[in-house]
């Protein structure tokens, strides 16, 4: 604190500290906590509320402990994003590796600037790309079946397969930055010592990157993973009729069922969940959150 | 010649002006300007809405840039078009802001009552509505449906429609007098249907109604919630049995088209104006009603209560009410409006379209969808998520 009144002024620190002040409170503290107060109180009409029954309830949280298709949709949304975050980091690993420590600088540049080009579109206009490249009728289905491959169309947007397939595309640089960061920091010696002494590709990944790169990967596991479970546009595109996320409900209690008190209460638990598995996470990889600040 | 007058005028006041300035005219203009910087975006709000605005909230494709155009021209009013996809998502964006932030809305009268318990809307001056102008059955229907709240009218019908089925002539041809909503669930079409959610659960109802599975009357399951529930209960259960035929769900116009246009459905529950422009696109779709009756409601312009334009929406609801907006209006959304006259404007397409929609009795069968208070919404929400979770 002092360091900081000293290097940049006084006026000039306390605008430092006041900017993230008021982001926080005003942009996450109090829409939580006015979220928070939705939750325990009942749904009711405009003119019923600070009347008899405008009471603290736990009947929203009940709901969902009452409902088991919610549930099971609750505990599928959990895994299901568990699984993209596996994918990504599979299909993101190599990626990362390569930008790091396979390619001279000058074209990690270019390469990242590939990376970053399919970005500058809007998520939902990429999504409902995908959207059209996996429909029934679409240019993948018409691809295959012209090189011979298929006789009729295949129903991609079927099951979870959509979903995965647009998170995976979705949340690639989330993954990525954070594993090239991490794994740029590895001296290259190391690498190509063990390589002099004999040990095998896998094993140099296994003993010296992956370790090196452990919070990287932890960072982005946690990025991918909140942003998938949290994700509302692509389950809502991409979904088929027997893949509903969590999000969806959330957003049906919302703008259908015009019960915002109940669709509060199934956001605070996805929250707490989503947090306590992250928590959890982070103990099963032996990873502490310090290791991830740097 | 005319121009030189207004310029020495203009310079002459700018020369007043100029002497005029003091130190403390400019002090206190400053002070204005602090005072509108803080207060801006109100202050704002309220020099524009003297100024012919005008902001609609309605659903998506139901307005097209001619339609303003039209009325830009014929009242000098600009007005701007948002589009939402259910008016649930409208009845809530409304909620949130206690009714402000757009003029005009356009809700399906049996919802009016729900939008009016969540005080959204204010009453409408019928004094201010040029009636004639309106089908004389959509005003009085309107009424008894949901439109007119104790005593007051809340809503100015502008169109009907209905939900039934869409199909492909080519695969699977449907006749009517047998059509009906079960033919979703023909095996033949098994992975090549779409429909809503919560209509779709009322179209099994009316089909299992027929066919006397239902404990209650169908109707009836807007009257109380314990009658509701046995009846969904019997209707959720058909649905998911029949779950695996479905290839789409679609929840808006947009979701409803693809699943035809690109998504390989050839028979589903649809509105109307979904398979209108299908067909105006030369797709082989084409729209029947089912032999238990189209699902049929009213839809209208209302005021919301916090509208910062109330004349420029009452002038907009005029405006509608000729024969020349209204057959626009149809032409654009394919569905019907209440504008009187304008079938005399309307393409013959849309006439054709019309005929083969409602053949012999079924206008006299159209189902009007009851007035749907708060709890049946929230009821029927529940059904609609166990449906589409299982």
């Amino acid at each position: 604190m002092t360091a900081l009144i000293r290097r940049f002024g006084l006026g000039l620190s306390a605008l430092i500290i006041a900017l993230p002040v008021f982001w926080i409170v005003m942009m996450i503290v109090l829409p939580e906590l006015v979220m928070i107060d939705f939750a325990f109180r009942p749904n009711l009409l405009p003119a019923e509320i600070g009347g008899p029954k405008d009471v603290y309830t736990l009947g929203n949280f009940q709901t969902l402990v009452e409902n088991t298709i919610h549930r099971a949709i609750f505990l599928k949304t959990i895994w299901a994003s568990a699984f993209v975050t596996l994918v990504t980091l599979v299909v993101c690993y190599p990626i990362a590796y390569h930008l790091a420590q396979g390619t001279k600088p000058e074209r990690t540049g270019f390469l990242i600037l590939l990376l970053i080009i399919p970005f500058w579109i809007n998520e939902i206009l990429r999504t409902f790309a995908w959207f059209i490249i996996l429909a029934y009728n679409g240019p993948l289905n018409a691809l295959l079946s012209g090189l011979g491959l298929i006789d009729r169309p295949i129903r991609f947007l079927n099951g979870n397969f959509g979903v995965i397939i647009g998170m995976v595309y979705a949340y690639i640089l989330f993954m990525v930055f954070p594993l090239y960061n991490s794994m740029e920091s590895l001296d290259r010696n190391q690498i190509e010592a063990a390589r002099d002494l004999g040990a095998s590709a896998w094993r140099i990944h296994r003993r010296i990157v992956i370790p090196h790169a452990k919070p990287g990967i932890a960072t982005g596991c946690i990025f991918t993973f909140m942003l998938a479970a949290g994700s509302y546009a692509v389950p809502a595109l991409l979904g088929s009729p027997q893949s509903r996320w969590f999000t969806e409900i959330i957003y049906n209690w919302f703008f259908e069922g015009g019960n915002w008190n109940q669709g509060a209460a199934y956001a605070i638990v996805l929250l707490a969940l989503c947090l306590g598995f992250i928590l959890l996470m982070l103990r099963v990889f032996r990873v502490n959150l310090g290791d991830i600040a740097k | 010649m005319t121009k030189k007058p207004v310029e020495t005028t203009s310079s002459a006041a700018t020369l007043s002006a100029a002497r005029s300035f003091t130190r403390r005219t400019l002090l206190k203009s400053a002070a204005l300007a602090g005072a509108a910087t803080v207060g801006g975006p109100y202050l704002l709000r309220r020099a524009w809405a003297q100024s012919g605005e005008l902001k609609i909230f309605a659903w998506s494709g139901y307005i097209s840039d001619e339609m303003l155009a039209d009325f830009k021209s014929k009242t000098g009013i600009t007005a701007t078009y948002t589009p939402y996809g259910d008016q649930g998502e409208a009845l809530n964006q409304l909620r949130a802001t206690g009714g402000a932030g757009f003029d005009l809305i356009q809700p399906t009268v049996d919802r009016v009552p729900e939008f009016v318990a969540q005080e959204v809307l204010q009453p409408l001056d019928e004094n201010k509505i040029n009636w004639d102008g309106c089908i004389e059955s959509a005003v009085t229907g309107s009424e008894t449906r949901g439109g007119v709240v104790d005593g007051r009218r809340y809503v100015a019908p502008s169109d009907w429609g209905t939900e039934a089925l869409a199909f492909d002539s080519t695969v699977a041809p449907l006749e009517y007098g047998k059509a009906s909503y079960g033919d979703l669930w023909n095996p033949d079409y098994a992975g090549q249907v779409t429909l809503r959610g919560h209509s779709g659960l009322v179209g099994i109802g009316l089909w299992l109604e027929a066919e006397g599975r239902l404990p209650h009357p169908m109707i009836d399951s807007f009257k109380s919630e314990e009658i509701m529930r046995a009846n969904y209960d019997v209707i959720l259960q058909t649905a998911i049995e029949n779950k695996d035929k479905i290839g789409q769900f679609w929840a808006n116009e947009n979701e409803a088209q693809a699943a035809f246009r690109t998504n390989g459905c050839v028979i589903g529950q649809t509105w109307d104006g979904t398979a209108a422009t299908l067909r105006k696109e030369g797709l082989p779709i084409r729209y029947l009603a089912p032999k238990e009756g189209a699902l049929t409601w009213l839809e209208g312009f209302s005021i919301t209560k916090g509208a910062e334009n109330v004349e420029a929406a009452y002038a907009w609801i005029n405006w509608y009410y000729t024969p020349e907006a209204g057959a626009m209006y149809t032409r654009h959304s394919g569905y019907n409006t209440t504008a009187k006259g304008a079938e005399e404007f309307l393409p013959e397409d849309a006439k054709t379209f019309f005929a083969e929609a409602y053949p012999g009795d079924a206008l006299d069968k159209l189902w009007w969808w009851p007035v749907q208070e708060s709890w049946f919404v929230s009821a029927r929400n529940e059904y609609q998520d166990r449906f589409l979770s299982a």
